[in-house]
């Protein structure tokens, strides 16, 4: 499991998780992009921040106006929801993010077994997709995270194990280890790693998603058909171009 | 080699957006590729915004609100025929698609309905924002900016898909119509294309002017009896392929996949087309 960012509150030994406001002070300063807030940064005591952009669904109180505030506020979302590395193992956000690292330590011992044929590269190389696969089930609490998480499971789950040899183990572990630490990773973050793992020949398309783009392709098959015979017409006319 | 000036429909296919198929992908792709130099102007982004890129993002988002995949097809279905017919092949695909492909994967019990609703999508958003970070990477520049156009940026709020910030379409409400404003200097290229459009006298048992065609000439109409600043913002989208017969820059053919519609205004204003 990796390290914990610094944690908002030390209460790891609670039971009843009480409401954020009564744990401590906690502050909130809002991120504001011409004038509108883009999400919020928690600040602890010691002054160590972790932003949460909008999508991540965390609200300020109604005490917080769209501006730049540093009066101290009180968060009015849970805070395994604000801050899932505090309950590592616990919520379900961090355990997705358990889920993630393992499967990068697993591909990690993969990727230092020379040849892909040796059972023991076979067995690492299941063992990240099954973890991939369980963290997509928890991971819920981020959808850009998510989306990464899927497109790593169904790129492990497709690599066919010839092909494993000449896709980029280092890319994905990179990714993984990017997903552990920013488990809050926004949308266009998101994109650019899984464009980044599709560029070093990684598929990510899962099932549904391959059935419904064969669909897709024979829909606009009939379609082309339908165009060519305006093109025909347009080319009998002799107007074109 | 020539200088192209692209239409939103190549700008549709060649990044591509999800219900593009590969082939067509390939070929505006290419196309792209072999002239020295690809033009666009905003209004292709504010027609691709407004037309598919709004209609997949809407089947995507009733994905996340929708208990099944079904519900999803059903709300869309009710929705989709509002759009322009030139971008309905994207809402026509999709539910054709999902038609043929739900029964069969349903029937072989292999996966529950809320796994395939979960998989479709997290596979449709991931493809409509990879497409949404290409579309200004394929065409060498984009020119003639809007004043009334706000390009945004995609994001995710509560699991759904947004364009931030100006609707569904990027139009700042306060805002005069750009488009209207740069058409405003083009007023005998308007006059000759209102000309070009007035349908012939229809014999009986001829198929009456597509609502396209007379929806343009209104729009042309519009601008020709009402200053820029009076213009009526709802036409804007009904300048359509006329706004780029009439803005291509000299010394560039029109790249568009819709050459027929194209055609008889290209004609009248002596400009060149071309196909993927």
């Amino acid at each position: 499991m990796q390290k914990n960012p610094t944690p908002l509150l030390d209460s790891q030994e609670e039971t009843t998780r009480p409401p954020i406001g009564e744990l401590a002070p906690v502050y909130i300063e809002t991120t504001v992009a011409g004038d509108r807030a883009t999400g919020i940064t928690v600040v602890d005591e010691k002054g160590k921040g972790t932003f949460f952009p909008d999508e991540t669904g965390v609200k300020l109180s109604d005490k917080a106006s769209s501006a730049r505030t540093n009066e101290p506020l009180r968060a009015t979302a849970p805070v395994h929801a604000l801050y899932p590395h505090w309950e590592e193992g616990k919520s379900t956000a961090g355990l997705a993010i358990g889920s993630v690292s393992l499967a990068m330590k697993d591909l990690e011992a993969a990727a230092e077994i020379s040849e892909d044929s040796n059972p023991q590269f076979l067995t690492l190389f299941q063992l990240a997709e099954t973890d991939l696969f369980r963290a997509l089930t928890q991971a819920r609490f981020n959808k850009s995270f998510e989306l990464v998480v899927y497109f790593c499971a169904w790129a492990l789950r497709n690599a066919a194990f010839s092909d494993s040899r000449t896709l980029s183990l280092q890319g994905m572990i990179s990714v993984l280890r990017e997903l552990q630490e920013s488990p809050f990773i926004q949308i266009n973050r998101a994109t650019e790693l899984v464009t980044g793992l599709e560029m070093q020949g990684w598929n990510g398309e899962s099932k549904v998603g391959k059935l419904f783009a064969q669909g897709l392709a024979t829909s606009r098959r009939q379609e082309q058909a339908t165009q060519s015979g305006d093109q025909q017409q347009l080319n009998l006319s002799g107007t074109q171009d | 080699m020539s200088n192209v000036f692209v239409d939103a429909t190549v700008l549709c296919n060649a990044i591509p957006l999800p219900h593009v198929s590969p082939a067509n992908h390939a070929l505006s792709f290419s196309a792209l590729k072999k002239h020295s130099t690809s033009e666009a102007p905003f209004y292709a982004l504010k027609e691709l915004r407004g037309g598919p890129l709004s209609s997949i993002m809407l089947f995507h988002n009733l994905l996340v609100t929708k208990d099944t995949v079904m519900e999803a097809v059903h709300e869309f279905q009710t929705r989709y025929s509002h759009t322009p017919r030139k971008w309905q092949a994207a809402s026509t695909a999709i539910i054709d698609a999902l038609l043929r492909m739900l029964p069969p994967l349903r029937a072989s019990g292999e996966l529950s309905d809320a796994e395939i609703k979960q998989e479709l999508e997290n596979s449709l958003c991931l493809k409509i924002t990879k497409a949404w970070q290409r579309r200004k990477a394929v065409i060498n520049r984009f020119s003639q900016p809007l004043q009334c156009f706000v390009d945004g940026d995609i994001g995710l709020m509560d699991r759904q898909l947004r364009v931030l910030h100006g609707g569904a379409d990027g139009c700042a409400k306060e805002a005069r119509c750009g488009a209207a404003l740069l058409l405003q200097g083009k007023m005998k290229e308007v006059a000759v294309l209102v000309e070009a459009l007035r349908p012939p006298k229809a014999k009986k048992g001829e198929a009456r002017e597509k609502t396209e065609t007379s929806t343009r000439r209104k729009a042309l109409k519009e601008l020709q009896d009402k200053s820029a600043a009076r213009f009526d913002k709802r036409y804007c989208r009904g300048i359509g392929d006329a706004y780029y017969c009439l803005m291509a820059p000299e010394g560039f053919e029109i790249l568009t996949t819709n050459t027929v519609d194209f055609q008889p205004m290209a004609m009248a204003l002596g400009k060149k087309l071309t196909h993927p």
